[in-house]
């Protein structure tokens, strides 16, 4: 291949190459080209617009798209509302047909009433002398109803009311006489409170007369009560002190026996001589002696 | 019928602010559609295309002040169109974690489905045989084939030496007839 291929004499060597035509395949939208240089005009002022921050006629109010969410959303619930009312409003069937008839009727029914109250009219003045009036009346009807206050009586009341109590007389009477079956004898009761009395004050009442004596009176008996009380209890107390486990070894014979002997021989002694049972019998009989810390006995010969 | 500007005039006219909006529209004019080309056979989708030629030009607009000459304008933009694709085709890749081969395999399945792409049989499978190459490659061989680029150009343009250019579109040159040949 030649080393200048300017003239594309290269193309030569490559047939296929050759073949293909070398015009533009390309093709671009109709008339682009004619406002391809407005276009990149305006996107290179736009380009400086929003390089300099400069938006002078492109301002917004204050908060604006902070608000602008709930705007949106706001417009979009009036919208949906306003689509919505359309069904939720609804008349009864053949309303606008009728209403014109409606209309019409009304018109004429108030007309009629308007007539009507025009007819029913009241004398001048009569609702301001309604109220004496009616009170007037008032005692015009009272006055003429005194003989009747109010309190009726059965009809021929008063006639029939002479032989009623001639009747009545009669009746009490009859029964007057045999107004009982039972009779007393003459004076009675005027007697009869004296004889009450007559027969209570009758009674003889044996009186028994009975000899009280009183028990434990003598002062002899008394200290003599407490003579005994006290000598128990001393006897009582004696006896405790005298069996008590102390008192017993004070009159053992060991302890007589040792009474006298050192305390120091004897714990040389035990020191040298002392066995397992031995211990055991002194843990065992450790309260029954001068010894009153069984523990420290323990400690003692545990360490010994 | 078009007057094409001079580059010295566009950027003596860009120097001044008062007429600095008119130079920039002029470089667009001039160079909007060979930028656009250049990048859409890189990423061969259209509206991906679209979005790299703008944020080239936006480049172009913020960093033309301190061009100090010492290359091409036309090189310096290519420059920047090309590493706008680079970045563009990396980050496809990273995003969905993809190796590039793979990227390119997508490339070439949404180029069968494109609407816009009208090729017949033999640049479907031409385009599909440059997806194979290596971004330089490709980069090198549609500079010198479709675009005609000299290789001084497109020194300026990749930083390379021009001849380790000549030897990358030797190669991906002889790769896409082995391709070519292979797929029949």
């Amino acid at each position: 291949m030649k080393s200048d291929i300017g003239n594309k004499e290269w193309l030569e060597e490559f047939e296929a190459l050759k073949k293909v035509n070398p015009a533009n395949p390309f093709t671009v939208p109709s008339g682009y080209f004619e406002d391809l240089d407005q276009r990149i005009i305006s996107s290179i002022r736009i380009e400086a617009y929003r390089e300099a921050g400069d938006f002078n006629g492109l301002t917004v109010p204050e908060d604006y798209f902070e608000k602008l969410a709930d705007n949106i959303q706001s417009r979009i619930s009036v919208e949906d509302a306003l689509s919505n009312t359309s069904g939720d409003f609804t008349v009864p069937e053949g309303y606008f047909e009728d209403l014109a008839d409606n209309i019409q009727s009304r018109i004429i029914v108030e007309q009629a009433m308007a007539d009507a109250q025009d007819n029913l009219a009241v004398p001048e003045g009569y609702f301001e002398q309604l109220a004496d009036n009616i009170q007037s009346r008032i005692a015009v009807e009272e006055f003429l109803g005194e003989t009747e206050p109010g309190f009726a009586v059965p009809s021929n009341y008063f006639e029939d009311m002479e032989q009623q109590i001639q009747s009545r007389i009669s009746v009490d009477t009859s029964l007057g006489e045999h107004e009982n079956g039972f009779s007393v004898p003459e004076g009675y009761f005027e007697n009869l409170s004296n004889n009450i009395l007559a027969k209570t004050s009758s009674y003889e009442t044996d009186k028994r007369r009975g000899i009280v004596r009183k028990l434990f009176a003598s002062a002899a008996f008394k200290y003599a009560s407490a003579a005994c009380l006290a000598l128990f209890i001393g006897a009582g107390i004696f006896i405790a002190q005298i069996e008590s486990p102390e008192a017993r070894h004070n009159r053992s014979y060991l302890h007589k026996a040792l009474f006298k002997v050192p305390d120091n021989e004897i714990e040389n002694y035990l020191q040298l001589h002392m066995d397992a049972s031995d211990t055991k019998a002194l843990l065992d009989h450790a309260e029954t002696g001068n010894i009153k810390n069984s523990t420290d006995l323990q400690y003692d010969l545990s360490v010994n | 019928m078009s007057i094409q500007v001079e580059d010295a005039e566009i950027l003596r006219k860009f120097q001044d602010e008062k007429t600095r909006n008119e130079a920039f529209n002029l470089l667009l004019k001039k160079y909007q559609q060979k930028i656009y080309w250049h990048v859409r056979r890189m990423v061969i989708d259209h509206d991906d295309a679209d979005d790299i030629v703008q944020d080239v030009f936006i480049k172009v607009w913020k960093n033309l002040p301190g061009f100090r000459s010492d290359s091409q304008l036309y090189t310096w933009m290519y420059r920047i169109a090309t590493n706008e694709c680079i970045t563009f085709l990396n980050r496809k890749k990273m995003k969905n974690n993809i190796p590039l081969d793979d990227v390119a395999y997508d490339l070439s399945e949404s180029l069968a489905d494109s609407t816009y792409f009208n090729g017949d049989k033999a640049q479907l499978k031409l385009q599909q045989a440059l997806l194979t190459l290596p971004e330089k490659q490709r980069l090198v061989f549609n500079m010198k084939y479709f675009d005609d680029m000299k290789y001084e150009e497109m020194s300026d343009v990749l930083g390379t030496s021009v001849g380790a250019l000549k030897a990358s579109f030797h190669l991906a040159v002889k790769k896409i007839e082995a391709f070519l040949l292979s797929e029949d």
